[in-house]
């Protein structure tokens, strides 16, 4: 593969530039290297922590699950159906904010914002339902604190890969185009700057030759 | 007491009594599916109504309905061959299911419910048959509609004094509460009208069901976190313990020494089947409140299987009190069944759902 190299005057100088810039290229790689590798380590722990929260929200719905069928169960089908579709419904929202993260990445956070109506009061009609439907209630309540928590893993997670991504295409421009174009880059400065040092040696010879015959003379 | 007053009723409750299903029969419906469980319950008293319900549109909520149905119809033959302070407590005991229709009608109205969906949650009976709910709900738009459209009724003026107390209308519980109440006002009333051993049973039976509903109410509360003055408003008529005994169990700390406190009371009251049902709930206290629900639950059944132990079998109230017990649970239980099998839900979990005698 062939590589473009910069349009440089092929000096000392240009060549101890690009030499300093190959340095500071490689060192920037470097560093964007070990960023990449946190960011790694710290995709995974997020996945961890989101599998971990996913496993732990299935269990609170399965358990909202089987105390719904249990109360279903105990007063049938039509008074739950009706209890639920005439019962005051849950009012909430979601507050979107930014935390610090890793690497100082401003990562998304999101808490359930839940409008409180002052003193707690049941839900259904206490003489009809059985507790479990009021335990499948509040569960299903503990599962949005859950829901929100893992949408922000989820969001945190994309946002990190959109990170990482960008760091490696960062990595990769300077280790398989900037680094090949300032090796070829020096390679010709030195070239020329060998080739000009040959002529000067070669006109330095046949001065000198051309000295030693007058003086003969 | 008048052996007269019972002489069309009894046999008809002792046939209705053999025509209930061996406690075998339910069990084995466990675990099957519901074109199976729907066979079994062709050949069973419940086959006029099930009959009514097509292969293809069967589910649990059709199953349910038609259990429904024919206790209620099952209750109304009850009535039609009872007479006197009898009927009048029958009558009364079966506003429940007319108060749960007018609750039904709310409900459907608030969740903007279609009238053929609403109409599902209905079990005509009483002077709420199909058709006067259908015009009901199809003219009524808001909680005021239906409110207006039973003013010709005592629930109308209840629902009434409940609205003139409420600037909006955003919860049904207040109504429902004030419903629930009326009812079983009307229930003490009717069972303080009866005389003798009558009055007796009635009062002890009838008596342990309120006071086990208040006390659910209360642990209910308390396990909720509501507040001592709110849990009041919720509480029944109280009957067996007096109203002040049991505000105060309301004030005490927490749920162990609320039932302490009744326990206490129903020792003062020489109740001996309240005093076993708070001995039985206090031993399980640290228990789920589900499982202290169950015991509450099976409270009225066990009070009138034991009193007819004590007394003698026919020319009482607490055989017919006995059967309707036996037969609600015998509904509860199969609709459990229903139920379990619909929701692929294991066999041994569905059995603990059901109220079975203490030997099974």
């Amino acid at each position: 593969m062939s590589v473009e190299k910069l349009e440089v005057h092929p000096t000392r100088l240009e060549l101890l530039r690009l030499k300093r810039r190959k340095a500071l290229a490689e060192g920037i790689a470097d560093i964007l290297q070990k960023d990449l590798e946190t960011l790694i380590v710290a995709l995974v722990e997020y996945r961890q922590r989101a599998h971990g929260l996913r496993s732990q929200l299935y269990e609170i719905l399965n358990n909202a699950y089987l105390l719904f069928f249990e109360a279903e169960m105990l007063i049938g089908s039509m008074k739950v159906t009706e209890m639920s579709q005439s019962s005051s419904r849950l009012k909430f929202g979601v507050e979107i904010d930014t935390t610090s993260g890793v690497l100082g990445i401003q990562l998304p956070s999101f808490r359930l914002a839940k409008e409180e109506n002052g003193a707690p009061k049941p839900r259904f009609n206490l003489l009809e339902t059985p507790v479990q439907l009021e335990e499948a209630a509040s569960k299903t309540e503990e599962a949005l604190n859950s829901i929100i928590k893992l949408a922000e893993f989820t969001a945190v997670i994309r946002e990190i890969l959109e990170i990482i991504s960008l760091k490696r295409r960062q990595i990769n421009r300077i280790r398989f185009k900037v680094t090949p174009q300032l090796d070829a880059t020096i390679r010709y400065v030195e070239l020329i700057l060998e080739e000009i040092e040959r002529q000067d040696a070669i006109r330095v010879r046949v001065l000198q030759r051309k000295r030693k015959e007058r003086a003969r003379k | 007491m008048k052996p007269i007053i019972y002489k069309e009723i009894m046999p008809k409750v002792a046939i209705e009594k053999l025509k209930l299903m061996e406690i075998d029969d339910i069990v084995c419906l466990i675990g099957r599916d519901l074109d199976s469980v729907r066979s079994a319950l062709l050949e069973s008293p419940y086959q006029n109504e099930i009959s009514k319900i097509s292969k293809g549109e069967i589910d649990s909520i059709s199953l349910e309905e038609a259990l429904l149905e024919n206790y209620v119809k099952t209750c109304e033959n009850l009535i039609k061959f009872s007479s006197g302070n009898i009927r009048r407590l029958l009558l009364a005991v079966l506003r429940k299911f007319e108060i749960s229709n007018v609750k039904a009608m709310l409900r459907a109205v608030k969740a903007n419910m279609a009238v053929e969906e609403a109409m599902k949650h209905i079990i005509p009976v009483g002077t709420l048959d199909g058709n006067r709910c259908r015009a009901i709900l199809v003219k009524a738009k808001t909680i005021e509609d239906i409110v207006n459209s039973f003013l010709d009724l005592e629930y109308g003026l209840i629902m009434r004094s409940v609205l003139a107390e409420s600037e909006r209308i955003e919860d049904l519980l207040p109504f429902e509460v004030a419903l629930d109440k009326a009812v079983y006002q009307g229930i003490l009333k009717s069972a303080s009208k009866l005389k003798g051993m009558d009055k007796k049973i009635a009062k002890n039976v009838l008596g342990i069901e309120i006071e086990a509903i208040n006390i659910k109410i209360i642990l209910r509360c308390k396990a909720i976190g509501i507040s001592q003055n709110h849990i009041k408003e919720y509480l029944m008529p109280t009957f067996l313990i007096n109203k002040k005994a049991l505000e105060t169990a309301i004030v005490a700390t927490n749920m162990k020494s609320t039932v302490e406190y009744l326990l206490k009371e129903a020792e003062i009251s020489n109740n001996s089947f309240y005093q076993d049902i708070l001995l039985q709930i206090k031993k399980e206290i640290e228990k789920p409140l589900s499982r202290l629900e169950t015991i509450l639950e099976k409270a009225s059944l066990k009070t009138s299987l034991d009193m007819l132990k004590e007394h003698t079998r026919y020319y009482n109230i607490g055989f017919i009190l006995a059967f309707l017990n036996l037969k609600w649970v015998e509904v509860k239980n199969l609709r459990s069944i229903i139920k379990g099998s619909e929701r692929k839900i294991p066999a041994s979990r569905v059995k603990d759902f059901l109220t079975l005698p203490g030997d099974y």
